[in-house]
């Protein structure tokens, strides 16, 4: 009760405010939207029913439990949440084993609606103009049944078309959709979707590059992050006006596990096992020296994941996976900077 | 719920404590039979359990134990033994945690036979229907030389019996209860001086839908439904004096739904097939007795990923099995046993290629008593090109200080061996990996006075090389010999008979202590209970009988760091049971489970039933 009354006051607290907002137009000064405003959220992949983020805001205050403490009526989320991605109000948190789509107001973190129809293993989603893109592995045994959930954000309604092809990382880029066709290295695709007739094209990145990771760089180009059983991993630049390969560059034979590919500015960061390498965005040659090697105190699931942003480099170790996972922060000499203790299995860090 | 705990422990000590005392006061002055071992009255297949088995401690479940229970193997034994289960929910997946260790390291034993699974080295003990057997054994602690993988805290034995001169008897168990459960078996028996033949067959089913809280809401088990069908049958044929066969079969049919955490989540369905076959020849030739077994066993998986949809995931194993035992019967004191065994099994499933291994081992084992004094030791030494085998021993000394008091030590090597999973999983499996192993030591005392009769087994369990799955550097995830863990603690089993007038009162308690240990962490294994009890009172007057049953489990904590925040609460589960013995052959039961309507979990958001009834009727003719 005494929960209920406190999250009734925040609730009234929180409508005086956005109704105070919404009717001044002259309100200059940026203040925050919402309790999770300014920092950002680490997503807990999880293997059952856990808290799905943490919450690290600009002045370093970490946040356990955010979805919990603002919804504690809400129905929790499942397991294996794979993605979560914003439109200009709302995160959207897939849950790979709920079969769901959560929706919660991105700076409040309060609970709006969970869609759970057309989905069947949901992995990652974009947003285009009103829809939300979300990738589905559907039946685990066959990828020919793999398929886009598409949203409609108005009345979160959805209908769905197959891509036939195994998919995962989805984001729109030039008015389309571009979905990764790769897994565990196998595929060595990307599908482009087109939003207004659902038709598909295919871009073929060579025998064996199977990608793992991509991003569209200040320049107009997509740089999608490749590996192969067979030969160097590869970072290939897509030139999406015409959806064809503008160049391949060969990453040192060294560097064969390469992914989570984040470009920052003029300049591409990615990992090689617990190590975090960049070069600028058209060099010819990337060193094989690393800007940090960050030592796991748990030798399993180092790396878990990665992200760059504002010159500050971002890892997550997920541990033994059966106990919380550590995040950490690193300046660009390569020192670290905090240390965050997560929920279990930390995957994935979300801006806002 | 701490307090009570306290109180419990406290109460069962002080119990200890004073009938300690008592006892030690008695004068010991009884005089002493020698160690009775005159040759054992064959009645089930698994000798060494009778004849190889004396110096550890051994629990027996009776069939009227059994027909108190429902017919999931993990309820009976969850309330009549120290062994702590985790559950997916009633009647889902239920691994075992003996002595603290992992699923793995319980072996269950059919008829003598180990029957963990070789895909995944385990027995579900929701996949088992306790009505078909007469007698289930616990026996604690390591007995890999006897029994092989998996005998690391201790092993399950489901046993059939065979009687030559028997009546012609029949026994109808008829059950139906809350959430559509019924739970149905005939048995039926009979023996002449030359053939034996018997044969039995449970059904069980039930939707399974029972409520429960969870986040403060009202919820229903949903995708719970399960069934199955178990047949056992057998066959004793008295060739002449000398030599005797005996066959054994076993068919089991199941299918469960497993249950949603969420309503969103997709249903999936999970189907079992078992067949055991086992035939024995048995002489015996003046000293020496010569057995020989040939066993066949199938088991056969099916997991539905969507229940919507016809597409499955399978796994199949079948093994051949060739066993032959050379007993020496010395003296009355003295006895040899030759045990060599071959065991070819291949397998296969979705993500299995199909592969054969051949298993030989080879074990000597002896046992002799010299007045009080008693030992049983035994060596095994298992053949393979798939890994390495240690050489395992084990050895037990008893001595009977007198009537009241005897005290045992066992030390023994256990192990368990990579399983077909382990090995061959596409594009995972590891064939380089070596079994797990144990060493293990136990000193167990036993006091016997009037009716009162109190087990108390401290025990230590070093287990190295412990086979885990971790993610490699490339992505997949590979199984290799990396934990090293120590489990130790304290095991206790209490039974009391009292009888005054016509009223007769029966306890029957257990109480375990368990530390698990990571030796690398220092941190206690996850779904490992520090405190596990059980208990069973009965009372019995003319034709009324009444018992309570309550089981403990301890706080587990569900990560590897030991969160205290991340925890599945402990918990105290009560029944409540009332017979009537109406004619002397038929008993009519009413029994009231979780009477408390106590909402629990057993593993971390899949909670347990609450109140609910059934009745039975039991009838012998």
């Amino acid at each position: 009760m005494k929960q209920f009354f406190k999250y009734f006051l925040y609730a009234f607290a929180l409508g005086l405010f956005v109704t105070s907002c919404s009717n001044d137009d002259d309100f200059t000064p940026p203040a925050p939207l919402g309790d999770y405003d300014n920092g950002y959220f680490i997503l807990h992949e999880g293997g059952g029913v856990i808290t799905p983020v943490t919450f690290v805001s600009e002045e370093g205050t970490v946040t356990s439990d955010v979805f919990e403490t603002v919804n504690p009526d809400a129905e929790p989320i499942g397991g294996f949440k794979q993605d979560l991605f914003f439109d200009e109000t709302r995160a959207f948190i897939t849950s790979g084993n709920g079969q769901t789509v959560t929706v919660v107001n991105r700076y409040t973190f309060e609970f709006i609606a969970t869609i759970d129809t057309d989905l069947e293993n949901p992995r990652y989603g974009a947003i285009y103009n009103g829809k939300a893109y979300v990738t589905n592995s559907g039946d685990f045994a066959t990828t020919a049944d793999d398929f886009v959930t598409i949203i409609d954000l108005n009345d979160y309604s959805t209908t769905t078309t197959v891509i036939g092809n195994v998919v995962d990382r989805i984001e729109a880029i030039n008015g389309k959709l571009y979905i990764t066709n790769g897994s565990y290295g196998s595929g060595n695709t990307i599908t482009v979707l087109n939003p207004s007739d659902l038709s598909t094209t295919t871009i073929d990145l060579g025998a064996g590059n199977s990608p793992n990771s991509f991003e569209l760089a200040y320049d107009g180009f997509l740089y999608v992050m490749t590996t192969s059983f067979s030969s160097n991993a590869k970072m290939i630049k897509i030139n999406v006006s015409n959806e064809s390969i503008e160049s391949t560059l060969d990453l040192p034979a060294a560097l064969g596990s390469a992914k989570h590919l984040d470009i920052d500015g003029t300049t591409a960061y990615f990992t090689n096992n617990t190590s975090v390498y960049s070069f600028t965005l058209g060099s010819t040659t990337v060193s094989e020296t690393p800007i940090l090697t960050y030592n796991s105190t748990s030798q399993f699931g180092p790396m878990y994941g990665f992200a760059v942003n504002n010159n500050t480099i971002y890892i997550a170790d997920a541990g033994d996976f059966i106990s919380a996972g550590t995040a950490y922060e690193y300046n660009m000499s390569g020192d670290l900077l905090t240390t965050i203790t997560t929920d279990v299995a930390p995957n994935s860090f979300h801006f806002n | 719920m701490k307090t009570i705990l306290k109180l419990f422990i406290g109460l069962f000590f002080t119990v200890v404590f004073f009938s300690s005392m008592l006892l030690n006061a008695q004068e010991r002055k009884r005089s002493l039979d020698s160690v009775q071992t005159l040759d054992e009255v064959v009645l089930h297949a698994d000798r060494l359990l009778q004849q190889f088995s004396k110096t550890q401690h051994k629990q027996v479940l009776s069939d009227s134990i059994i027909s108190k229970s429902t017919s999931l193997l993990t309820q009976l034994l969850q309330f009549n033994s120290p062994v702590y289960f985790r559950e997916n929910g009633l009647g889902m997946v239920s691994s075992a945690s003996f002595r603290g260790t992992n699923a793995q390291q319980t072996a269950v034993i059919w008829n003598g036979i180990n029957i963990n699974s070789q895909l995944n080295g385990q027995t579900d003990f929701n996949t088992i229907n306790t009505r078909n057997f007469n007698n289930i054994t616990i026996r604690h602690g390591g007995g890999s030389v006897l029994y092989g993988s998996g005998a690391i805290g201790g092993s399950i034995h489901l046993n059939d019996k065979i009687e030559f001169n028997s009546a012609f008897k029949n026994q109808l168990f008829a059950s139906a209860g809350s959430f559509n459960t019924q739970d149905l078996s005939f048995k039926s028996s009979y023996g002449n001086d030359k053939f034996s033949v018997g044969f039995s067959v449970a059904f069980t089913r039930s939707d399974n839908d029972y409520s429960y809280e969870f986040n403060r809401r009202e919820r229903t088990n949903l995708n719970g439904e399960f069934y199955n069908v178990a047949f056992s049958g057998h066959l004793g044929y008295k060739l002449n004096a000398k030599n005797t066969f005996r066959y054994y079969s076993y068919a089991y049919d199941g299918e469960r739904h497993f249950s949603l955490i969420l309503s969103t989540e997709i249903p999936t369905k999970y189907q079992n097939l078992n067949t055991r076959q086992l035939l024995e020849w048995e002489g015996r030739y003046g000293k020496w007795t010569s057995i020989l077994r040939g066993a066949y066993l199938l088991e056969n998986y099916k997991y539905f990923g969507n229940i919507e949809s016809d597409s499955f995931t399978f796994g199949e194993a079948s093994s051949f099995i060739g066993n032959y035992q050379l007993k020496y019967n010395w003296s009355n004191t003295f006895k040899l046993v030759g045990v060599a065994d071959i065991n070819y099994t291949t397998g296969e499933g979705s993500s299995i290629p199909e592969n054969s291994r051949t298993i030989s081992s080879f074990s000597l084992l002896v046992k002799h008593s010299i007045d009080k004094f008693y030992y049983e030791a035994a060596l095994r030494k298992e053949v393979t090109n798939t890994y390495e085998s240690p050489l395992l021993f084990s050895l037990g000394v008893q001595y009977k200080f007198d009537e009241v008091y005897t005290l045992n030590a066992n030390v023994s090597k256990n192990f368990r061996i990579p399983t077909y999973n382990d090995l061959y999983w596409e594009g995972s499996g590891n064939q380089n990996l070596n079994p797990e192993t144990s060493y293990q030591y136990e000193l167990g005392n036993t006091l016997r006075y009037n009716k009162l009769k109190l087990n108390v087994t401290g025990f230590y369990n070093d287990i190295e090389d412990m086979i885990r799955w971790v993610p490699t550097s490339s992505g997949p995830w590979q199984p290799i010999n990396t934990d090293h863990v120590i489990t130790y603690g304290i095991e206790s089993h209490l039974t009391y008979n009292h009888s005054f007038g016509r009223h007769n009162f029966g306890l029957n308690m257990n109480y375990a202590y368990t530390t698990s240990k990571n030796k690398v962490t220092d941190k206690q294994l996850i779904y490992v209970p520090y405190h596990k009890g059980s208990s069973t009172l009965s009372h019995n007057y003319k034709n009324f009988n009444t018992y309570w049953q309550a089981v403990y489990a301890g706080e587990v904590f569900t990560q590897s760091d030991n969160d205290p925040s991340r925890v599945v609460e402990a918990y105290w589960v009560h029944n409540f049971g009332l017979e009537y013995k109406g004619l002397k052959a038929l008993t009519l039961g009413c029994k009231i489970q979780n009477v408390l309507n106590t909402n629990y979990q057993s593993v971390a958001n899949r909670y347990m039933p609450g109140i609910n009834t059934n009745f039975y009727l039991n009838y012998n003719f």
